[in-house]
């Protein structure tokens, strides 16, 4: 048959318009109530020629669908009965298309050999690749009578004519919608035209197969959304406007404890606390308005009384025309995760009192807070152990005085365990107990604990304990955040104790130094007083037997006590400037404005050998700075002092100080017209009794310096001299400036 | 030095050797007024309140001047001026404390206690003249009031 008379014989044959089929189906549809007229209307008018065969099998396909067959089963049959209606000639095969309606996917072909399935299954219809892919492309019935004389199929000729198929036709299977569902094909071992009969075959077969198929698939996917309402963790719960439930799934037993046998029939009101009642009314209201009410946050009451938090989500539910009749209502307990965000608020609220160092107590506190959310009770307590290793209560809440005086000192660890692991008592009653402690903890009507330990650095600081009014299955999940808790307590605690000792060191120390202060003070006042009295003397004698009989002693002898005389003297001076240099290394400082200028003024005023004719001290004006006053009058009158004195014979001093300002900075300069120091001995010129020129030149006891330096250093400043031990030297000392303002 | 009121000057002064000293730099300044010496602060505080042996004011008149050294036994020289200024009928006395050293804060102890001035030890000749010096106003304004020895000066 060629392509022509197949187009003109799908012209004829082809089916009615999509309304039309519809009507047939719906007409089909009444097929399945058994006690209805002939279907005449499903029949071709001018083929009035139904069998009553062909009536009869339709009707058992549909109670075969209804009575609960598989669709291939049902497809079976009616291939088998297609092929009966042939007198066994024709082979009938029905191709089933995926839902995109792309390839075929499954084959009902009891007629023709295994490998005939396995090789049309999967095929892709656009490949055209054999009449059924023709007949789905075309929305129609392709015909080809003479299989081995079609050009059109090369494909399928060679596939076909060893099956023995000679002939036949295939007709699309359409659904209501006029979607394409499979085909039906009718093959024969002869060379064949369809006849009317054959015409009619196809066209009930398809109607039928389309109904069952779309029947089959509808009740499929509503078995699947029941499933899922029925397997699903939230309650789903439906119910009529007046508030009484009409169905109940098995989230909604798990989660209000109440069983469907139980709810349906009942009013929704029996899960809200008395408190809410009103609620139902509003959420009805609403219904009525067709408003959908998402995540609404509230609470209701199981079964077994206990009240447990609900996040509703309650939409309107309508009829087929559209008219609301009642709410499906889905209901997600929250109870558990209400608890966790507690638990983390409280964890957080603890870590944020650590972290601020608040005192012990606010953060037991936060501590026992944690450790009831976490553990979901009410009672709880923490214990330290004291300076002798006893387990001590330190905050607790919810347990007696008498308890609190039983059980402490007691501990599951050994003092020295170094790694003290959680120990969890699920049930009082089922472990071994000290006698004693069983019945303090029976009276208590405690009946499950938790002993978290208390640890820093693998010492055992004290135990956070919880206490379960019933038995308790201690999970992980909730020892987790408990160790977090005790590491916090263990942290704050350690913290603590760290300052403390820091504090009592400090303490201390600063008292060891006052000691150390005083005792110098009292050294120096004893070296002032009581060493310098002998020398005293000897000044004072050597000086009246100068006086009183020097005329009539030898020169020798004079010039002998001279040298006592001088000799002591620089003893005295050099207990003088120790004192000093120990006064200026002592003294309490206080940084405060120091008019300089003024003061280097005065320190001339002060020293005759500082003014002319002696020597001339030229001062240039001078920025105020940040000093001690007496402290800077030391140091400057030394530096005045070195400057005038270490001068060559013959050369009047001439001396000549100025300040710069550097940044914070002000250094004050003081260059003299001396004898200079060689570089290579600067170093040492700073350090006590060090002395850089011979004795006998210039009398000193190398401490001026030494002095000098550490003055400046107690006020902050520094100190240092450049001179290239020819043309003088350049003393400076650098303290920090007063802001301008 | 003729300006110095010519009564008892008082030493107080353990050391033997200061005393020395004092003496004689007394003698240089030519000052020749009587001298009474004692040497702990005890002492100072029974002489000044004529306790004791020092009843007699004949004997022990009181001084017009002290020389008072600090560092003494049994009562300290500070004590002895926080005594005086408990008692406000020898508040004429001027006292002129001793130091060995120039520590300020024994000047600014003993200057808050009342003590008029202070002299470095060994006293010389030339400081104890400033130091009377100093004073001469004072003891010209003051002449009436001087408990004045009954002894002619020598």
């Amino acid at each position: 048959m060629d392509s022509n008379s197949t187009a003109k014989s799908s012209k004829n044959l082809a089916p009615r318009d999509g309304g039309r089929l519809k009507q047939d189906a719906a007409a089909l549809g009444e097929e399945l109530r058994p006690s209805k007229d002939e279907p005449a209307a499903c029949l071709d008018v001018q083929e009035r020629t139904p069998t009553k065969a062909l009536i009869a099998f339709q009707k058992e396909a549909f109670e075969m669908a209804a009575s609960g067959a598989s669709l291939m089963e049902v497809l079976e049959f009616l291939t088998r009965s297609a092929e009966n209606q042939t007198q066994q000639k024709a082979i009938a095969v029905i191709h089933l298309l995926n839902d995109a309606g792309t390839r075929f996917v499954q084959t009902v072909a009891p007629s023709l050999p295994a490998h005939y399935s396995q090789s049309t299954n999967g095929m892709d219809v656009s490949s055209g690749a054999g009449p059924c892919c023709a007949a789905i492309t075309g929305r129609r019935r392709v015909i080809m009578a003479d299989v081995a004389a079609s050009v059109e199929f090369p494909a399928f000729r060679t596939f076909a004519l060893p099956l023995g198929i000679r002939g036949g036709w295939s007709t699309p299977i359409l659904s209501s919608h006029g979607k394409a569902l499979g085909t039906f094909a009718n093959y024969f071992r002869e060379v064949r035209e369809p006849s009317p009969l054959d015409n009619l075959l196809g066209d009930i077969v398809t109607r039928t197969a389309s109904i069952i198929i779309e029947r089959k698939r509808a009740e499929h996917a509503s078995q699947r959304l029941a499933a899922v309402v029925e397997f699903s963790d939230d309650a789903i719960v439906s119910k009529d406007l007046n508030g009484v439930i009409t169905s109940w799934n098995r989230g909604a037993e798990r989660i209000f404890g109440y069983t469907a046998e139980e709810m349906v029939g009942k009013p929704i009101t029996l899960l809200i606390p008395a408190e809410r009642l009103s609620e139902e009314a509003t959420i009805l209201n609403r219904i009525r308005r067709a408003e959908l009410i998402d995540h609404y946050e509230t609470v209701r009451r199981r079964k077994d009384g206990r009240v447990i938090e609900v996040s509703l989500t309650v939409s309107p539910i309508k009829d087929a025309d559209g008219k609301i009749i009642g709410a499906s209502k889905i209901a997600r307990d929250i109870t558990e995760r209400r608890r966790l965000e507690l638990q983390q608020r409280s964890l957080y609220e603890l870590v944020a009192a650590v972290n601020s160092a608040a005192s012990l107590s606010e953060i037991f506190e936060g501590a026992l807070n944690c450790i009831c959310e976490c553990q979901n009770v009410e009672r709880a307590s923490i214990l330290l152990r004291d300076a002798d290793g006893v387990m001590r209560f330190k905050a607790w809440r919810g347990i007696s005085e008498g308890y609190r005086q039983a059980v402490e000192g007691h501990s599951p660890w050994k003092p020295d365990d170094p790694d003290p692991q959680p120990v969890l008592i699920e049930d009082v009653a089922a472990v071994p107990l000290e006698q004693d402690l069983r019945a303090v903890i029976v009276q208590e009507r405690i009946r499950a604990l938790a002993f978290i330990p208390l640890t820093c650095e693998k010492r055992l600081l004290g135990k956070i304990m919880a206490y379960h009014n019933g038995p308790h299955a201690f999970t992980p999940a909730e020892i987790r955040p408990m160790q977090t808790v005790a590491s916090q307590i263990a942290f704050a605690i350690e913290r603590r104790q760290i300052a403390e000792s820091l504090e009592r060191q400090v303490n201390e120390r600063t008292a060891s130094l006052r000691q150390a202060i005083a005792q110098m003070e009292e050294f120096s006042y004893t070296v002032s007083h009581d060493l310098r009295a002998p020398l005293r003397g000897m000044q004072v004698y050597t000086e009246a037997l100068l006086q009183d009989y020097g005329p009539s002693l030898p020169n020798e002898a004079r010039h002998y006590l001279d040298r006592i005389a001088a000799n002591s003297a620089r003893l005295d001076k050099m207990i003088l400037d120790v004192l000093t240099f120990s006064r200026v290394a002592r003294a309490e400082l206080r940084l405060e404005r120091v008019n300089v200028d003024r003061l280097a003024r005065q320190i001339v005023e002060q020293y005759p050998g500082m003014r002319p004719p002696d020597a001339q001290i030229d001062i240039q004006p001078l920025h105020d700075l940040l000093g001690h006053e007496p402290s800077l009058t030391q140091a400057l009158s030394n530096l005045f002092n070195n400057a005038v004195k270490f001068v060559a014979p013959a050369i009047k001093p001439s001396v000549r100080v100025w300040s710069e300002r550097k940044g914070g900075r002000v250094r004050l300069w003081v260059a003299d017209n001396g004898i200079g120091i060689d570089p290579k001995y600067q170093h040492r010129l700073f350090g006590m009794f060090e002395r850089v020129h011979p004795d006998l030149k210039y009398d000193g006891t190398g401490v001026g310096l030494a002095i000098v330096k550490k003055a400046v250093e107690r006020m902050g400043g520094r100190v240092g001299m450049e001179s290239d031990g020819v043309r003088g030297s350049r003393f400076w000392i650098e303290l920090g400036a007063v802001d301008l303002k | 030095m003729s300006d110095v009121p010519n009564a008892t000057i008082l030493l107080v002064e353990d050391n033997d050797d200061d005393v020395f000293a004092m003496k004689r730099a007394l003698k240089l300044t030519g000052v020749s007024n009587p001298l009474q010496v004692v040497t702990d602060g005890q002492q100072a505080l029974d002489y000044l309140s004529g306790a004791a042996e020092y009843a007699n004011r004949e004997k022990h008149p009181l001084p017009f001047l002290v020389f008072l050294d600090l560092k003494l036994p049994y009562v300290h020289g500070f004590e002895v001026l926080a005594w005086l200024q408990r008692h406000p009928e020898l508040k004429s006395i001027v006292v002129i404390v001793l130091t060995s050293s120039a520590e300020e804060r024994d000047h600014d102890k003993a200057y808050a206690l009342g003590a008029r001035s202070y002299l470095v030890k060994p006293p010389t000749a030339d400081n104890l003249k400033d130091v009377f010096n100093s004073l001469k106003s004072l003891w010209l304004s003051k002449a009436d009031s001087l408990p004045l020895s009954s002894e002619p000066a020598g």
